[in-house]
């Protein structure tokens, strides 16, 4: 009679289905590249843009300070494209909303989805420090105890995603800071 | 990570950039531009389902996952190539070298990184909080770095620890050795009935209180008492909530499943300010090792909240015999009744504690739980004393020559000694006795404190009682106790603050009710003392006492109120019987001094428990000059103060 295994498999629900495909044919396809990198110093809805974070053919992330409450965040910026085709902006609402109610320590959170000016951006806590890939770049490998103690914590955000049915879908050291 | 040694998980979900150039290395591929911008991964870190372009689900998180822990150990990606397709291909076909990682690093990790990495969805770990467990497992045995230490590793807090270390190096090195998430409080919250079975309840929280119960004995380790908790059954608050009410650092939370013979119980430790899951494990027995499971589960938490066992405590926590599963169900269906405290109830507990005894004639905890029945019973005046105290205290005895340690049968011992054989001395070894074993007990601790306020020991008396406060912060009982115990104090006004705080608890309970009477009463606070005693004696069942009182308040005032109160009880006595101590507090408030002080002597007679509050009870100071008071107090041998 050994000890059992912990935590029976859980019910896994479908993850994330992609919504059905564009109905609107009038839409172009998305070409990803139209989107403009907001100058810092720039106002977007009631944040104060501060800095480019990050730049790719998803969006961009800044650095931008919430005047109301007083903190810095991160916003997400997403394409274009997303403004004018419903269905993926509905698509990206859900998952929001469904991220939204994440709370978890080991999870950076996201605050809002907000539009502006035709700009439809994420909100999200904004973590400091260097990202786990910064880290292995910079020293590697790590402690086996550290790597433990970094990989349990990755695990207790994952098990309380999952447990949303929330699949990251890109787990690596360069999403996680 | 942050300055606390947190890590944080980025990008759920979402579309996303690519990393920052030059650090992450590559961006993830999208399906963006071909389908919904659907993330479909970064190479090195892809999934075999991934890579086919087939359905996703969590079991891809756990692929991933097992490549960021390789890569951590390693010091190499798992999967790695000079191209893309290279890189797929190995996804898709090749295993990690193995080889690569660390010597030291421990079995129970290589084969989970090997489960994790499975290419087949279906035969991959399927949950991550199995892998959680099984790291935090690893952790323990090798003693992982904790978060605090884990901070100090980070950018921040070295250059925090430089300056630290110019100024004390050696004190600073033993400080980061010895952090740790030393745990003093815990909180068992009711172990979920999984069985789908309402009548099954009965069984999970049976083990609730005995996960309690074996916790208590840890002396280092404050664990809040079963009243307390049981508030929480179902309610809807966060780990966090709770700990704050309840004073604690820590929850412990889990389910009860059995199915035939076998019992299954799943028990997780999670610090409260974190959430942060410690310990979990997942245990599975024949019913007649339930006992010793108990233990390994009490001991498995002990161990990880890093609290010190005596050696004692490890002979105890380890030294669980077998037990009959029928007997050990019959006795938790009787626990159950026993704390309902109502004469039905107590009559249910006792067949049950009896159809354990059948089922197991050895069985010790049985042999308390009738002790305490009884015991109680004859207190209250449910049953005479001469009738119920000598069976609680041969069953207590019973008890202790089964099984010599086993605390609820001392407890139950020392409250004979104290309110039956009024023996002071033996009651008080007995009492301390119980409480080294069980120093959590949170009755035992109100107990013992009324005890110490009888016989006037007010220095020992206010820990103890606070004690009993903490460890069961809700119980209204406790909370009525406290408020005895001040109006002994003689401290009326802190004894009123408390006593109402007892009321939301339970409004119905008998004991908050008599002692606000007789603290009205000591104010001089009339209306409202008669409303209490009313009160009382409706929840005493007393209907035609309490129309007694009523008519005397109406025809005369407070006094002819209690005057034909008395007289209503004393006519009942005739016919059954009546604690003959309340009659005496009811004279005693009419002012009929002699007439109390005749009850009181009926009392002594009768071997009422409750007649040792003359010792100290100031509803009674008016008789202090009488000598048949006096002689009354000498024939209880109280000792000297």
């Amino acid at each position: 009679m050994g000890i059992l295994l912990l935590y029976h498999p859980r019910e896994r629900r479908a993850a994330l289905t992609p919504p059905e495909k564009p109905v609107s044919p009038q839409k172009s396809e998305p070409s990803g590249q139209t989107q403009t990198v907001i100058p810092s110093g720039r106002q977007l809805g009631s944040y104060q843009v501060r800095s480019l974070l990050g730049k790719g053919g998803m969006g961009e992330v800044y650095r931008a300070h919430d005047p109301k409450l007083a903190r810095d965040v991160a916003i997400k910026t997403l394409p274009a494209e997303f403004a004018g085709h419903a269905e993926w902006l509905a698509r990206f609402q859900r998952e929001a909303r469904m991220l939204a109610a994440l709370n978890h320590p080991n999870i950076a959170a996201l605050y809002g989805l907000e539009e502006s000016g035709g700009v439809h951006y994420l909100v999200m806590e904004l973590v400091e420090g260097e990202t786990l890939a910064e880290r292995l770049h910079r020293a590697s490998p790590l402690a086996p105890n550290e790597a433990l103690e970094i990989c349990a914590q990755v695990a207790e955000a994952l098990q309380a995603a999952h447990e949303k049915s929330i699949t990251h879908r890109d787990i690596k050291p360069a999403n996680i800071r | 990570m942050t300055p606390q040694g947190r890590v944080k998980v980025l990008d759920f979900g979402l579309a996303k950039p690519s990393g920052k150039a030059g650090t992450s290395g590559e961006a993830a591929l999208t399906e963006y531009g071909t389908e919904q911008g659907r993330i479909i991964g970064t190479p090195g870190y892809m999934s075999p389902e991934q890579v086919r372009g087939l359905e996703v689900d969590a079991r891809t998180d756990i692929w991933a996952f097992g490549c960021v822990l390789y890569e951590l150990l390693a010091g190499q990606r798992a999967f790695r190539g000079q191209t893309i397709s290279d890189v797929l291909a190995r996804v898709l076909e090749r295993e990690p070298d193995w080889k690569d990682l660390p010597v030291a690093t421990p079995a129970k990790v290589r084969s989970l990184l090997a489960e994790c990495l499975e290419k087949d969805p279906g035969r991959r770990l399927q949950s991550i909080g199995e892998a959680h467990r099984r790291i935090a497992e690893a952790q323990s045995r090798g003693r992982g770095l904790t978060r605090r230490q884990l901070a100090a590793a980070s950018g921040l807090a070295a250059a925090a620890a430089l300056v630290a270390a110019a100024l004390d190096v050696g004190s600073l090195r033993s400080r980061l050795a010895s952090a740790s998430p030393a745990i003093q409080s815990v909180a068992v919250l009711p172990l979920a009935n999984l069985s789908g079975d309402p009548a099954q309840e009965y069984f999970s929280d049976g083990l609730t209180d005995a996960l309690i119960t074996s916790l208590s004995r840890i002396s280092a380790l404050k664990v809040i008492s079963r009243t307390s908790i049981m508030q929480y059954k179902g309610a809807k608050k966060t780990l966090r909530d709770i700990a704050r009410e309840l004073g604690v650092e820590a929850i412990i939370e889990g389910s009860v499943v059995r199915s035939g013979g076998r019992v299954r119980i799943n028990a997780q430790l999670i610090q409260a300010a974190t959430e942060k899951n410690l310990w979990a494990e997942s245990y599975e027995r024949d019913m007649q090792d339930l006992l010793r499971l108990q233990s390994e589960v009490a001991q498995a938490i002990a161990q990880r909240v890093q609290v010190t066992l005596t050696p004692q405590e490890q002979t105890r926590l380890a030294a669980r015999q077998r037990v009959n599963p029928e007997a050990y169900d019959a006795y938790l269906k009787g626990c159950v009744h026993y704390y309902r405290v109502t004469p039905e109830d107590f009559e249910t507990a006792m067949k049950y504690f009896r159809l354990a005894l059948e089922k197991d004639p050895n069985f010790a905890q049985a042999y308390a739980g009738i002790a305490w029945v009884e015991g109680s019973r004859a207190h209250i005046g449910m049953t005479p004393p001469e009738d119920g105290w000598p069976k609680a205290k041969a069953a207590a005895a019973k008890a202790l020559s089964l099984d010599p340690a086993l605390t609820e049968a001392h407890g139950a011992l020392a409250v004979v000694h104290y309110l039956y054989d009024w023996d002071w001395t033996a009651a008080d070894a007995e009492f301390r006795r119980a409480l080294k074993l069980d120093p959590n007990n949170a009755l035992m601790q109100a107990t013992y404190a009324e005890f110490l306020a009888v016989l006037h020991r007010w220095d020992e008396w206010e820990p103890r009682i606070r004690r009993a406060l903490e460890l069961d912060p809700n119980n209204a009982f406790f909370q009525a106790l406290y408020g005895m115990q001040l109006l002994f104090r003689r401290r009326y006004d802190d004894a009123m603050v408390e006593l109402r705080k007892a009321l939301p608890m339970d409004p119905n309970s008998l004991v908050t009710h008599f002692t606000l009477w007789q603290a009205y009463y000591l104010k001089r606070m009339q209306p409202e003392a008669f409303a209490e005693a009313k009160t009382s004696l409706s929840l005493w069942g007393q209907a035609e006492a309490a129309e007694a009182l009523q008519r005397g308040y109406a025809r005369g005032g407070y006094r002819e109120a209690n005057r034909l109160a008395a007289e209503s009880l004393a006519a009942r006595a005739q016919r059954e019987y009546v604690t003959p101590f309340i009659v005496a507090a009811f004279y005693v408030e009419a002012g009929l001094n002699s007439r109390a002080v005749d009850w009181l002597e009926k009392s002594f007679l009768a071997h009422d428990s409750q007649v040792v509050y003359v010792n100290v009870d100031p509803t009674f100071d008016v008789l202090r000059d009488d000598p048949r008071f006096q002689a009354l107090l000498s024939r209880l041998k109280f000792p000297p103060r």
